[in-house]
């Protein structure tokens, strides 16, 4: 029985959850949403470097653009919670003085409606974006992506919808 | 031997003071010979019969033990074939079911980055459509659901 359990955990570290690399802590969601954690309905999902890599050999990918982009990508990592008006104004305002203060992520794109923040696009790196963040608002609930690469070419990210 | 000796052989045995040699001796006296007034001449003379019973050192062999053992495993044999294949079993079901979560897993992370990218590029291209666009009239080109 012990041989047993020892076979079933060293499959299940094998096949079952994917080992954290360095890059999985060192993403914007980590960086200034992990505080929220105990949020109800907070879930945070990740794909491994090791996983896109499996879905990059296999040609798992919808479309060759996306696989395209997908090799720019080593990591990915998503972020879901519920969130009321006042709370997403009071997170976007905390974000967005950690971001002014780090100096490690830059603002690319804002967009507004009726004066409330619905999509902040955020990138890592200056001579090559190494993060690409969405943070979005819609229908009460906060969405965070956040890919992770050496060099992710955003007019590539922007041409997948225009010149699929 | 004679009975006077073998008197003063038994007084000892009595005592618990003999020799392994000496009550060899006594059993062999009995066997042929009778003591008058001993009561216990019977007790010896069958002790004597007992071919089996002597001094000598008992030792299992280690055939005999062998075979208890073989025997035992033998027995054993078709619980420990059982245990093996149930575990052999629960193992590769085990590994399928990892590797079919796994699967989902994968699939539902593969498909999520896809629609987030492909969200991404929507705002993206929005955006720059937008760009040269005043905020107000994003807001009335993209009223709110309320």
């Amino acid at each position: 029985m012990i041989l047993l359990c020892v076979i079933l955990i060293s499959v299940n570290n094998t096949y079952g959850q994917e080992k954290v690399v360095d890059s999985s802590n060192d993403t914007m969601i980590d960086k200034y949403f992990s505080g929220y954690s105990k949020q109800p309905g907070f879930e945070v999902k990740q794909m491994s470097e090791a996983m896109i890599n499996r879905s990059n050999e296999t040609g798992m990918w919808k479309h060759p653009a996306i696989a395209r982009i997908m090799k720019q990508i080593r990591f990915y990592k998503y972020l879901d919670m519920p969130a009321s008006q006042e709370f997403v104004t009071k997170v976007l305002d905390q974000v967005n003085q950690k971001v002014k203060k780090d100096h490690v992520y830059d603002e690319y794109f804002r967009w507004e409606q009726n004066g409330n923040t619905s999509v902040i696009i955020y990138t890592r790196g200056k001579k090559a974006i190494t993060e690409l963040v969405t943070v979005s608002i819609q229908w009460g609930n906060m969405h965070v992506s956040s890919f992770v690469g050496d060099a992710i070419d955003i007019e590539s990210v922007k041409a997948l919808t225009t010149n699929p | 031997m004679k009975p006077d000796e073998v008197r003063v052989l038994l007084d000892r045995y009595y005592h618990a003071e003999t020799t392994i040699t000496e009550e060899k001796t006594l059993k062999e006296y009995f066997a042929q010979h009778d003591l008058p007034d001993f009561e216990d001449q019977d007790l010896f003379k069958v002790i004597s019969e007992f071919k089996n019973i002597s001094h000598e050192v008992v030792s299992f062999t280690g055939t005999s033990q062998t075979s208890s053992q073989k025997k035992a495993w033998i027995k054993m044999l078709p619980r420990v074939a059982a245990v093996l294949v149930l575990g052999s079993l629960i193992t590769v079901l085990s590994v399928s079911y990892i590797r079919h979560e796994q699967a989902n897993r994968e699939l539902e992370l593969q498909q999520k980055s896809e629609a987030d990218l492909l969200a991404l590029s929507k705002i993206l291209n929005d955006g720059y459509n937008d760009m040269n666009k005043s905020v107000e009239h994003m807001v009335e080109y993209k009223p709110t659901k309320n």
